[in-house]
C-alpha cells in the first residue's frame, strides 16, 4: 500500500475505525467540554479532519455553571470548575447540531443528568435528531453536586443509568468514566452488562490548589478537575485496567499533548482517543496527532491503525 | 522563505479556505522583533505577524504560547498593545506590553529577536467606536496602560481629541506617557504614593476633571477591578457612556472552555411551558468572547 497521507489528508484507509457501529476515518475525537459545539473552532481547526466531535455536555435545562475563578493551571496541567455550564438541549438541537452537520466528522452529544429519569429523557430527545452518530453519557463529571460523581462512583447506580439510556436510545452509547474510584473494573463491567457500547476514560481526577499568600482557595469552588499532561500516566494505567476488564471498545483520554501520547494510549488497547486539554494550548492539536499517528503508522510498516491496537509488549 | 508562515505547515494547509474570509482568529507564527525592558518589571515585545492590519480592532488580544513543553501549560493572553500595517500589506507589526508576574512572562522577557513565536489572534471583542465626537477619557491603571494605546492610535486617525489618565502606585508604575503624549494626547497622572502628579486614585482625578469638562463623550478604562468599579460608577453617576476591559484567567481564549468568565447583569433565558422567553437577571459572559471590553453597565460589580 502506498502512502497517501497529506494528499489525501484524514482519508487514508489505514486510520479508519469503527467503533460501538459509529464510523470514524480516524482515532482522534475532539473530547467533550475542550471544543465547545465546534463553531469556536472552526476558523482555525478543519473540521472535516478530525475522527469526531464530543460536543460540551448537554443537560436538559439551561445551566449557569460555578462561580469564577473556574480555572487554575498548575504543573503540567490545569484544574477547572466549569461546573456543566451548558446552553441546554433546546438549543443545543436548534442552534448547535444544524452547524456541525455540514461537516463529514461524526457528532457525539456528551449529555448528563441528576437523575436517571432525566438521562432518558436526553437520550430520547436525541434519539431522533438528523446528525447525532452517538451518544457520550457523563456519568462522572465531578463537578455537580446533585449528578456526576454519585452514578460514576457507584457499580449500580451507573448500571441504572448506562440501562435507562440504553433503553432510549437507538443509536450508540458510550459510558464516559470517572478516574475518581478505588477500582475502576468494578464500574467499566457494570456499564458493559448494562449496555453500553462502548467505554470512554479518563474524566478529570479531583484536585484543589491554594494561594499561600492569601490562603484562598484558587478556584471559588474550592475543588475541580485536573487535566493536562499531569494526568497522563495515571489516565493510561486506568485505560490499561479497563482493557483487560471489558470486551467493549476503550476510547482512551487523558492528558494526551503529542502523538506519541495517542500511541501509548492505542498500544495499551484503547481502540480510539480523545484530545482535550491540548485543545487549549493548540487549537490545532487534534490535527497534528491525526497526521503524527498515520506517519507512525507509514514508518512502522502498519497497515492498518487496529494492527497496533492493544500491541503492548508485555515481557 | 516568508518569513512569518503559519506556526506548522500542515496548520496552513488545513486553512487557506478559511484565512480568506478575513476577521481571525488566526493561528500563525510570529517573529520577535524586540523585546525591551521599558522600566523595570515591565517589558514591550514587537511581533511581526502575517496577521491582516484590518482584521485588528483596538481592545482585541493575542494568546501566545510559552512553551513546547509541558509547563508552563496554557497560552497567556496579553492585549494588543499597539499596531502598525506593513508597508507590503502582508501583516502587521504588533506590541505586547507586559508586567513580569510569574513564570510565564519570565521567561517571555529572556526571549530576544528573531525568536519564532506561536500566536492566536485577534480574539474577543474589543472597543466600540461609534461614540460621539467630544472628548474622549482614557484611564489606565498600572499595567491597563497595555490595553488602551491601539485605542488612543485609532481616535488620533479618526481625529478624536482624547485626554488620557494614567494611574498606578508609584512612578515605577506609570506606563506610556510619552506613548501618549505622542498621539498629541493630554496626559494626566496619578500615583498612590504621590512620586508622580496628582497624589490619590486616579479615579478621584478622573471624578474632578470630568466635573469642568464641558463635553465629556466616552470613558475608556482598563486596569484593576477596583479602579474599574470607581470609573464604573463615576459614569454611571454621570450618565457618561463607559467601556472597561476586563482581565481573567483564562484557557482557550475562543470561548470553547468558559474558564474566563464574569458575572453579568444581562438577560438570560428562562424556558416555561415549552417556550423560551428572557428574564433579566444574572448570566456568564466569557471575557474572551463577549469580552474583554464591556461597556460598564452591563457587569454585575458586586460579583467581581
Amino acid at each position: 500500500m502506498t502512502y497517501e497521507g497529506p494528499k489525501s489528508p484524514g482519508h487514508s484507509p489505514r486510520m479508519s475505525i469503527d467503533i460501538a457501529g459509529i464510523k470514524l476515518k480516524n482515532p482522534v475525537m475532539a473530547a467533550s467540554g475542550t471544543f465547545g459545539y465546534g463553531e469556536e473552532f472552526v476558523r482555525i481547526v478543519d473540521l472535516n479532519r478530525l475522527g469526531g466531535i464530543i460536543t460540551k455536555g448537554i443537560s436538559i435545562k439551561p445551566m449557569e455553571g460555578n462561580s469564577p475563578p473556574r480555572i487554575v493551571e498548575t504543573a503540567s496541567g490545569m484544574i477547572n470548575s466549569i461546573g456543566l455550564q451548558n446552553v441546554g438541549l433546546q438549543a443545543f438541537i436548534r442552534d448547535k447540531v444544524p452547524f456541525l452537520r455540514q461537516f463529514k466528522t461524526p457528532v457525539i452529544a456528551s449529555i448528563f443528568g441528576g437523575t436517571a429519569g432525566e438521562f432518558r429523557e436526553l437520550a430520547k430527545r436525541l434519539d431522533d435528531v438528523p446528525g447525532i452518530a452517538g451518544l457520550e453519557v457523563n456519568i462522572s463529571c465531578p463537578n455537580v453536586a446533585k449528578g456526576g460523581v454519585l452514578f460514576g462512583a457507584d457499580p449500580k447506580m451507573a448500571h441504572l443509568v448506562v440501562r435507562t439510556v440504553k433503553r432510549s436510545a437507538h443509536r450508540p452509547i458510550i459510558v464516559k468514566l470517572s478516574p475518581n474510584v478505588t477500582d475502576i473494573t468494578l464500574i467499566a463491567k457494570a456499564v458493559e452488562e448494562a449496555g453500553a457500547d462502548g467505554i470512554s476514560l479518563i474524566n478529570t481526577l479531583m484536585a484543589m490548589a491554594v494561594d499561600p499568600q492569601s490562603r484562598r482557595p484558587l478556584l471559588d469552588n474550592i475543588i475541580g478537575g485536573l487535566s493536562g499532561p499531569a494526568i497522563k500516566p495515571v489516565a493510561l494505567r486506568l485505560v490499561w485496567e479497563a482493557v483487560n476488564a471489558v470486551q467493549i471498545p476503550v476510547i482512551g483520554i487523558g492528558g494526551i499533548m503529542t502523538p506519541e501520547d495517542a500511541l501509548e494510549f492505542i498500544i495499551a488497547g484503547a481502540c480510539a482517543v480523545q484530545v482535550g486539554t491540548a485543545n487549549f494550548v493548540n487549537p490545532n492539536a487534534c490535527v497534528e496527532i491525526i497526521d503524527g499517528i498515520e506517519a507512525y503508522l507509514v514508518k512502522n510498516g502498519f497497515q492498518h491503525i487496529n494492527e497496533l491496537v492493544g500491541s503492548l509488549r508485555i515481557p | 522563505m516568508n518569513s512569518y508562515e503559519t506556526i506548522k505547515d500542515r496548520s496552513m494547509n488545513s486553512s487557506p479556505s478559511v484565512a480568506k474570509e478575513g476577521g481571525g482568529p488566526y493561528l500563525v507564527c510570529g517573529t520577535l522583533l524586540e523585546n525591551p525592558m521599558v522600566v523595570s518589571s515591565y517589558h514591550k515585545m514587537r511581533i511581526r505577524t502575517p496577521i491582516p492590519y484590518e482584521d485588528i480592532h483596538p481592545g482585541q488580544f493575542v494568546m501566545v504560547r510559552i512553551s513546547e513543553e509541558p509547563f508552563p501549560l496554557l497560552r497567556r493572553p496579553f492585549s494588543i498593545h499597539s499596531l502598525r500595517e506593513l508597508r507590503t500589506k502582508e501583516g502587521s507589526d504588533i506590541e505586547i506590553l507586559y508586567k513580569i508576574v510569574g513564570k510565564g512572562t519570565n521567561l517571555m522577557a529572556s526571549w530576544k529577536r528573531g525568536k519564532r513565536l506561536d500566536i492566536l489572534g485577534p480574539l474577543g471583542k474589543g472597543f466600540s467606536l461609534s461614540i460621539n465626537k467630544g472628548v474622549q477619557v482614557l484611564i489606565a491603571g498600572g499595567i491597563g496602560a497595555a490595553g488602551l494605546f491601539a485605542l488612543g492610535q485609532k481616535m488620533k486617525a479618526l481625529g478624536l481629541q482624547c485626554s488620557v489618565f494614567i494611574g498606578g502606585k508609584t512612578k515605577e508604575h506609570i506606563l506610556c506617557v510619552d506613548e501618549f503624549r505622542g498621539l498629541g494626547a493630554d496626559v494626566h497622572m496619578a500615583t498612590e504614593d504621590g512620586s508622580l502628579g496628582f497624589r490619590g486614585m486616579v479615579s478621584d482625578m478622573v471624578r474632578s476633571f470630568l466635573h469642568g469638562l464641558p463635553d465629556p463623550s466616552g470613558l475608556f478604562a482598563c486596569g484593576p477591578v477596583g479602579m474599574l468599579k470607581s470609573i464604573a460608577e463615576i459614569a454611571k453617576s454621570q450618565s457618561i457612556p463607559c467601556q472597561v476591559s476586563l482581565e481573567s484567567r483564562m484557557a482557550c481564549g475562543l470561548g470553547a472552555c468558559l474558564g474566563c468568565v464574569i458575572r453579568t447583569k444581562g438577560e438570560r433565558p428562562v424556558k416555561s411551558q415549552g417556550e423560551t422567553r428572557h428574564e433579566k437577571g444574572a448570566s456568564y459572559k466569557r471575557v474572551c468572547k463577549e469580552g474583554p471590553v464591556f461597556n460598564s453597565e452591563e457587569i454585575d460589580w458586586r460579583k467581581i
